[in-house]
């Protein structure tokens, strides 16, 4: 596996996690429904290099919902190197088209699979970040927390509903009024994307209004912002995940991905504030 | 053990919770064989709770009365904590005021898993009644904001409303309380027994899903089910 950032290097994206089976799946011989991968979209034309994150979950109702997740994991990654870079004024747009080039490929394969959507539905998180900012787009449940270089954690994203299992897909027809994106302004913050086996055991408060906890993420973000190696690094994650602690915390299906921009010199920060919307920037 | 596992501070939430009222007529047209089969299925129903693991640590179980009055006989609890429920034929059927009563607890009892950060599954109310309504009738203001209310919470995902009729249950009325979305169903026989088992799988089968798993249930109404969807 190659590395995706150089510390030393000025603003050099750096990710790190992987996505582990449940005991709930794992019980049944069944396979992850989680799926996750990451890239970076070298700088060019003054754009800084973008770190790429990529997050589905599949439904545990939806019987090839693994397959789904995985294949809107692929085309959001696809989608964002082909898109990448443009000016912090696009990047709504862009992350918009990624939501809806990955449902489109989603449908197509239902189509081929001579299935229902429904049969291939799952959440859907794609965080695009440089060293100027953070930015999401997201349906479903699990989360977007964002830290800033003082610490200050902030939930970017967390859309999901009042109840435990009900979940608007990204297959769903009115997936346009439930996409939620966020953008925030922040010198080389970090950012942590995680499906909702995960969700309890980082943050607090009803589901929709969690809070993270720094007790979970502060010794995250510190052991990834030290780590050179993301072969390395990933697998003490996903080892994490399927520790004891975690697995106790939830029998579902866990992914973990972690985004930090590793610099040369230590870098000012910028916050200017977050802001989010359901609406559809088309 | 990894530099995260001892590192990481992981919270242990509480298990999600699905919070159900059963709000019954006991009123006096009920006495007699419906009222000990009524009782007797809801002794099977809370043993079926009890039998399920999942289901005994999620499910928070509520029953409410109507007949001389409107009684909380067993307020918000986890199965195995539900006394043996005795239920004697009453007069009157204050239906309407038992429904509110209903609904206000769901509300509560959702305000307190928030206020706990606890996860929660949609609530359901099951309202079984043999008659009509003694406190309500059409046209008249309580009897709007009663419907209103059931109408608007279903519509708005507060809750989920079940209307279910027992022998001469007044259907036509029923339907008009029940949520459009979901008509009432007609008890076949006295299969109060059928009812409560479908009810404990139902719940049972919620409390295994995952958080984001959408759980489709048997159908009720079906040719194996306890209950028709009488259509005059």
């Amino acid at each position: 596996m190659k590395k995706t950032g150089v510390p030393g290097k000025k603003s050099s994206p750096f990710m790190c996690g992987g996505s582990v089976c449940g005991e709930y799946h794992g019980s049944r011989d069944e396979p992850c429904q989680d799926a996750s991968g990451w890239t970076v979209v070298p700088g060019r034309r003054g754009f800084p290099p973008y770190g790429v994150i990529a997050v589905a979950d599949g439904l545990g109702s939806a019987r090839l919902s693994g397959i789904g997740a995985a294949t809107a994991v692929t085309v959001a990654l696809e989608s964002a190197r082909s898109a990448l870079p443009v000016p912090v004024g696009s990047i709504g747009g862009v992350l918009f088209d990624i939501a809806r080039s990955a449902r489109e490929t989603v449908l197509t394969r239902s189509r081929e699979y001579g299935c229902s959507p429904r049969d291939l539905a799952s959440t859907f998180i794609c965080v695009l970040f440089s060293r100027h900012g953070i930015a999401a787009v997201h349906i479903g449940d699990g989360c977007v927390v964002a830290r800033d270089r003082h610490g200050g954690l902030f939930m970017l994203t967390s859309p999901g509903g009042e109840y435990a299992n009900e979940v608007v897909p990204l297959t769903a027809p009115e997936w346009k009024s439930e996409l939620v994106t966020a953008y925030i302004r922040q010198r080389n913050g970090s950012v942590v994307v995680m499906t909702d086996g995960c969700v309890r055991a980082a943050c607090t408060g009803p589901s929709d209004r969690l809070v993270p906890r720094p007790a979970f993420f502060d010794p995250l973000f510190s052991y990834v912002l030290s780590q050179q190696d993301e072969k390395s690094a990933s697998g003490e994650i996903m080892s994490f995940l399927r520790g004891q602690g975690m697995t106790r915390c939830s029998d579902d299906d866990k992914t973990v991905v972690v985004g930090v921009i590793h610099t040369a010199h230590g870098a000012d920060e910028i916050t200017s504030g977050v802001s989010s919307s359901r609406d559809n920037p088309e | 053990m990894g530099i995260l596992e001892e590192t990481v501070d992981i919270a242990y939430p509480q298990q999600p919770h699905c919070a159900t009222v059963l709000v019954l007529d006991v009123s006096a047209s009920m006495a007699g064989e419906k009222i000990l089969e009524l009782s007797e299925g809801l002794r099977a129903f809370i043993r079926a709770l009890n039998e399920d693991d999942l289901a005994r640590k999620r499910v928070d179980l509520a029953i409410i009365t109507f007949g001389k009055d409107v009684r909380v006989i067993c307020p918000f609890s986890a199965a195995d904590q539900v006394q043996d429920p005795v239920l004697g034929p009453e007069t009157f059927t204050p239906m309407g005021r038992a429904i509110v009563r209903a609904m206000d607890l769901v509300e509560e009892r959702k305000t307190e898993y928030r206020d706990l950060g606890i996860d929660y599954y949609r609530p359901w109310i099951f309202l079984i009644t043999d008659g009509r309504p003694s406190d309500m009738h059409p046209g008249e203001p309580f009897w709007d904001e009663v419907v209103g209310r059931v109408h608007d919470g279903e519509k708005e995902k507060r809750f989920l409303f079940w209307a279910l009729g027992v022998d001469r249950a007044d259907m036509k009325i029923l339907r008009e309380i029940a949520p459009p979305t979901r008509p009432p169903l007609l008890l076949k026989q006295t299969r109060f027994y059928d009812l409560f088992v479908w009810l404990s799988k139902s719940l049972s089968r919620i409390s295994d899903s995952s958080i984001g798993e959408q759980v489709t249930l048997e159908n009720p109404a079906g040719p194996d089910g306890w209950g028709i969807i009488p259509t005059e």
